[in-house]
């Protein structure tokens, strides 16, 4: 039978092509360059592979839809091939049909990224596909992250070349992935890091080491017409840039690093279409030793959002990264509310200290006890608008923000502790306490009036080693929160037979939902099989609607209740 | 030291070519935009009194994302036109010819362009034509994960929308000079209650009984591959505001009881006066949400 819907037949085809001749120029060129190198003599190639699949039901009462093909999958593999100086590799990808989460326009299947690379001493070229990031990624991050479905890799030519040790300097010019596309942007960087003690210390007498860097991005793209405050047309840039400079300095176990970025006026959806330039700066220093580290770290950001097509306004097409500075957590109902950076505008702050109790004492026992404390703070940055506006008004300046001044609205806060330590050599137990303040319409765009959750969350996971291969993990999680959907709990047991197999039951239960018809249950069932580097992993269950987090890059999870399976394998 | 002499050239042009790259980009200064001449001309259009609305009604947009070449839409017009006959005036069907299957061959049946500017741009930001066609939205609900709509869950979805209570009103009063083919379109926003969101009115003309091929894969919407003379009906043909309308409401400033836009609009040569109408919408420029509806023939 046909499909009721007519879909374009574009891609698969077309990649494969293009990607063909450009394959055989790259090795081509490179047989004829990397000279007295018999190219396949010596070569090796490596590769991975995962599918996820899940059968989706549906079910009303959580939320899940229904799902028209019954069955979605996202799949990938990358082939990589070395020899000496000399890489090629590429990633096939197929989303028949990309599964509940994932971005709707991966539909389909193909090769979205390849490249070749040589080098020598000096010289480091791709041609291709390829990811890059200078500095800490606030003026330009290209990179993948495949459980948000995120992929915004460049796409044309990388040059790294180390004149002398010490100096890296690159350059690069590409557009960047838009799914099966390439967006309408042009992103052209150059960054530079000189290692100050490789350079004037060469005999490495110094103690403290400097490391100094600057990038310049700029991006192109095509003038167009775009009318505001009904009457008014934008006169545009073509070209944007944006410039930072960093360095990184450490003596001993103490280190200071920061970076500053700066973006010329580049109106966009993102920012409403207003002029301002835009700003961050990012502050961190560390000191460790033995058994005890800290960290403190400050960022400010303001309208920094940088993307290769203006009209974009969701997670696409960015061509700078902000770091996030909270703490990324793993556990279930730690994660139920992660914090997503705020481009337009935030100031952070985030300290953490880690404690190891020395070993042999009272509180540390025979192997110690670790604790880590961790504190963010993130709220609004001060924001003053033109006399006589009450909102920003696109094509003019927007605001004035003064710099230094925190604004009044908290976007999120988080206290957590967590402390580990192991009774004998059987049994490990680790208990975490989280204290969050989460503003649910700033981060998830909830309506303006929505009460920002503060929620209480309590961990403890214990595993149990009954002998080499056997061991049972418990985790008991509690949420406690008056707000959203209240209060909820977590278990999960998990029984480890190494190095092959595992099983897994576990259940998250919304108890304390202020409306009480929907106290639901979310439990799951799963086992995994390990066969060398393969693994196969089978689950059956239900899945709350919420949103994933990594690195402060946020998507939405919607609920789904069904029969999943996960195959990674690698050679 | 021939080798470092070289370090030094290439360094030095790297630095220059970064030096140039400081060009790359385009300051713009004060002011950062340029007045156009608005689409309002009020000498030439004045401003009717508009009669008083006794029964509040919900109206509901159905946009349904299709093309010439696109075998299943005849059907998926078809369920709109059933719609529209259930619901009557409660529904405002408009069909946009937008994306792969919208594209005109360059020879035979197919070469007519129904595609619009602005029908483009709604296909492209919606992201409607790479889902595949057809497909559609109600009231543009959902944005940005549900709401794509397939033809079968457009009635559910439109009860759904007609279930709600209105939050404003519109109305719209049409006057047509068939000499110039000149459009007066006057529509007025009324605000049921204070509303603190910033809204937008976009309002487009539409023709149907536009006879034209159109492929086709259902035998109950006609002859299967090609239907050579099918009437495409609720065809978006141009935006008479901008493609994103203009701001009616603004989020922080009390609203007035109502705002009354009026627009002039020539009609090309090629519509057919008669079958054309135009519709007026209002949504959130933050949800996209449409909130209220309102479809008026050009002639009267």
């Amino acid at each position: 039978m046909q499909s009721k819907e007519c879909k374009p037949k574009k891609i698969t085809a077309l990649n494969l092509k293009s990607f063909i001749p450009v394959l055989v120029l790259v090795i081509s060129f490179t047989s004829l360059s990397v000279r007295a190198q018999d190219f396949l003599a010596g070569g090796k190639v490596t590769g991975n592979f995962q599918l996820d699949a899940q059968v989706y039901k549906a079910d009303s009462a959580i939320g899940a839809e229904e799902v028209e093909e019954k069955m979605l999958m996202n799949a990938f593999a990358n082939l990589l091939y070395s020899n000496g100086n000399f890489n090629a590799g590429l990633r096939f990808e197929t989303y028949l049909n990309p599964m509940l989460g994932f971005d709707p326009r991966y539909e389909g299947s193909g090769v979205p990224y390849w490249f070749g690379s040589w080098k020598n001493d000096q010289f480091d070229i791709t041609v291709g596909n390829f990811y890059e990031q200078f500095g800490s990624g606030m003026v330009l991050r290209s990179y993948e992250e495949r459980n948000l479905g995120y992929d915004n890799a460049l796409k044309g030519a990388r040059i790294k070349f180390s004149p002398t040790a010490g100096v890296t300097l690159k350059g690069l010019i590409g557009t960047q992935r838009f799914f099966w596309d390439q967006g309408p942007g042009i992103v052209r960087g150059l960054d530079g890091e000189i290692a100050l003690n490789d350079l004037l210390d060469k005999a490495g007498k110094c103690k403290t080491r400097v490391t100094v860097g600057g990038s310049f991005v700029s991006k192109y793209q095509a003038l167009e017409e775009i009318i505001v405050n009904d009457t008014s047309l934008l006169k545009l840039p073509a070209n944007v840039a944006a410039w930072s400079a960093r360095f990184n300095l450490s003596r001993g176990g103490f280190t200071l690093d920061g970076e500053f970025a700066s973006k010329m006026n580049d109106p966009s959806n993102m920012n409403k279409f207003i002029y301002k330039n835009g700003h961050s700066l990012l502050l961190q220093a560390s000191y460790s030793q033995k058994g005890f580290g800290v960290i403190a770290s400050a960022k400010r950001t303001d309208n920094m959002s940088f993307k290769s097509n203006r009209n974009e306004r969701g997670s696409v097409l960015d061509i700078n990264y902000l770091p996030a500075l909270t703490r990324q957590h793993t556990y279930s109902l730690a994660a139920m509310y992660p914090y997503a950076t705020q481009a337009n505008g935030e100031m952070a702050l985030q300290g953490q200290v880690n404690y190891k109790i020395k070993k042999g004492s009272l509180l540390g026992g025979k192997y110690g006890t670790d604790i880590a404390l961790n504190y963010a703070r993130i709220t609004s940055i001060e924001n003053e608008l033109p006399e006589g506006t009450e909102t920003i008004v696109s094509g003019t300046e927007g605001y004035e923000s003064s710099f230094l001044t925190f604004g009044d609205e908290l976007y999120f806060q988080d206290f957590n502790i967590e402390i580990q330590h192991k009774f004998g050599s059987k049994f490990k137990l680790l208990v975490s306490y989280l204290n969050l303040n989460y503003n649910i319409a700033v981060i998830e765009g909830h309506p303006e009036d929505s009460i920002p959750v503060k929620a209480s969350i309590f961990i403890a996971d214990m595993t149990y080693k009954f002998d080499q291969k056997n061991a049972l993990k418990v985790e008991l999680q509690h949420l406690g929160t008056k707000q959203d959907e209240g209060d909820w709990l977590h278990f999960l047991a998990e029984y480890t037979i190494a190095p092959k197999w595992f099983f897994t039951v576990s259940d998250q239960y919304n108890y304390g939902n202020p409306d009480k018809d929907r106290r639901y249950h979310y439990p799951t069932v799963a086992a995994g099989y390990t066969a060398g580097s393969s693994r196969i992993s089978l689950s059956y269950g239900k899945q709350r609607e919420g949103i994933l987090c990594v690195g402060g890059v946020c998507r939405p999870v919607p609920a789904s209740n069904g029969f999943a399976v996960t195959i990674t394998s690698s050679f | 030291m021939k080798g470092r002499k070289l370090n030094y050239l290439a360094v030095l042009i790297l630095v220059v070519s970064a030096i140039g790259w400081l060009g790359s980009c385009d300051k713009i200064e004060q002011p950062y935009t340029e007045k156009i001449e608005g689409p309002v001309d009020t000498a030439t259009c004045p401003v009717p009194d508009f009669p008083t609305v006794t029964v509040l009604k919900k109206r509901v947009l159905l946009e349904d994302y299709t093309g010439h070449k696109c075998v299943n839409c005849p059907a998926a017009a078809l369920t709109a036109h059933n719609l529209k006959e259930i619901h009557g005036d409660q529904l405002v069907v408009l069909a946009v010819h937008a994306g792969f299957f919208a594209k005109p061959s360059t020879s035979g049946s197919y070469i007519n362009d129904y595609r619009t500017e602005a029908g483009t741009a709604w296909d492209d930001f919606f992201g409607i034509g790479l889902v595949g066609n057809p497909n559609g939205m109600v009231n543009r609900t959902g944005y940005s994960l549900n709401h794509i709509i397939p033809p079968a869950s457009w009635g559910a979805k439109i009860n759904d929308a007609l279930a709600t209570d209105p939050l404003v009103d519109l109305q719209m009063i049409n006057e047509y000079d068939a000499a110039e083919r000149k459009l007066c379109t006057h529509i007025k926003t009324r605000f049921i209650s204070s509303i603190d969101r910033n809204l937008k009115l976009i309002v487009v003309l539409t023709e149907s009984g536009i006879i034209s091929a159109q492929k086709n894969n259902d035998a109950e919407a006609g002859i299967v591959p090609e239907i050579l003379d099918y009437e495409h009906n609720h065809m978006l043909r141009a935006a008479i505001t901008s493609t994103w309308g203009n701001q009616v409401a603004v989020k922080g400033v009390v609203n007035p009881e109502s705002v009354v836009k009026s627009y002039k609009y020539i009609l090309p040569a090629s519509f057919n006066a008669d079958n054309c109408t135009a519709i007026a919408f209002v949504y959130d420029d933050d949800t996209e949400e449409v909130l209220q509806a309102v479809e008026v023939p050009v002639v009267e």
